[in-house]
């Protein structure tokens, strides 16, 4: 059980989030797919999705929001490898269908990164629509210390002031 | 946290940087180009392709010994200076 000295905010349990909200934490991890979905699979577009899915529905709740999160920080390190890939092929192509091994062993590796990612993420995003949390590594202790820390949060509300006489 | 965020991070790379090395180190994949050929093979390919070319009907043979004499010049000026060809197969 977490004290209230605890820096970060008690864990909302299963049986207390609503099934939209867990619906909408699973979807998180669904924005790896929007390049399929639209049979265009450029590297960035995921990312993108990823973002704009976050922006979207990070007010709904601290639960909706470290699954967004965690979805969308697991997706940078695999879009910059697979730009990266993508980038190195289009030069080896170029040059005369020469690929050198250093290639072909970062090709493997970005290959098993977005297999491993494909993976936790159907993982994770089973979890989310369960109610539950599920940490990746690394990217699931920094999306837990944003979304759950007691001074984040969802932002306050605009507030409309007269001018000033 | 701090530590342990780091700690997690490095080791991600770690475990990253050493599949590379790796696979780059231990290829997996053929390395067998497409376009390998042998010389042997090779020089069938070109006799193969000059046997066709001298079948066809559009290719006419010149009888002219002016130009026979200024391409006879030209070769053995060139020839002897020509380096084998390195082909990058």
């Amino acid at each position: 059980m977490m004290d209230d000295n605890s820096p970060y905010l008690p864990l909302p349990q299963p049986d207390d989030i609503p099934v939209r909200e867990k619906e909408d934490a699973m979807g998180a991890y669904l924005m790896m797919f929007a390049g399929v979905a639209i049979a265009i699979p450029l590297p960035l577009l995921n990312l993108v999705a990823s973002f704009v899915y976050l922006y979207l529905n990070r007010q709904k709740s601290r639960f909706v929001h470290f699954h967004a999160l965690q979805a969308l920080y697991s997706q940078i390190p695999v879009t910059i490898l697979n730009m990266v890939l993508l980038a190195w092929l289009i030069v080896c192509l170029v040059n005369d269908f020469t690929f050198p091994a250093t290639f072909k062993g970062y090709a493997i590796m970005v290959a098993l990164v977005n297999l491993v990612d494909i993976v936790f993420s159907l993982i994770a995003a089973a979890k989310a629509r369960k109610g539950l949390m599920y940490y990746y590594v690394f990217f699931g202790r920094l999306s837990y210390h944003q979304a759950f820390s007691k001074n984040t949060g969802p932002e306050k509300a605009p507030v409309n002031s007269p001018p000033s006489f | 946290m701090r530590k342990k965020l780091i700690i997690e991070g490095l080791l991600l790379i770690l475990i990253f940087g050493a599949v590379w090395v790796v696979f780059a180190i231990f290829p997996i994949l053929p390395h067998k180009s497409v376009f390998q050929i042998s010389k042997e093979n090779e020089t069938k390919l070109g006799d193969l392709l000059t046997r066709n070319i001298l079948r066809t009907r559009e290719f006419d043979r010149v009888n002219n010994d002016t130009i026979a004499d200024a391409l006879d010049q030209v070769t053995k000026r060139l020839l002897p200076v020509l380096e084998s060809s390195e082909y990058r197969f």
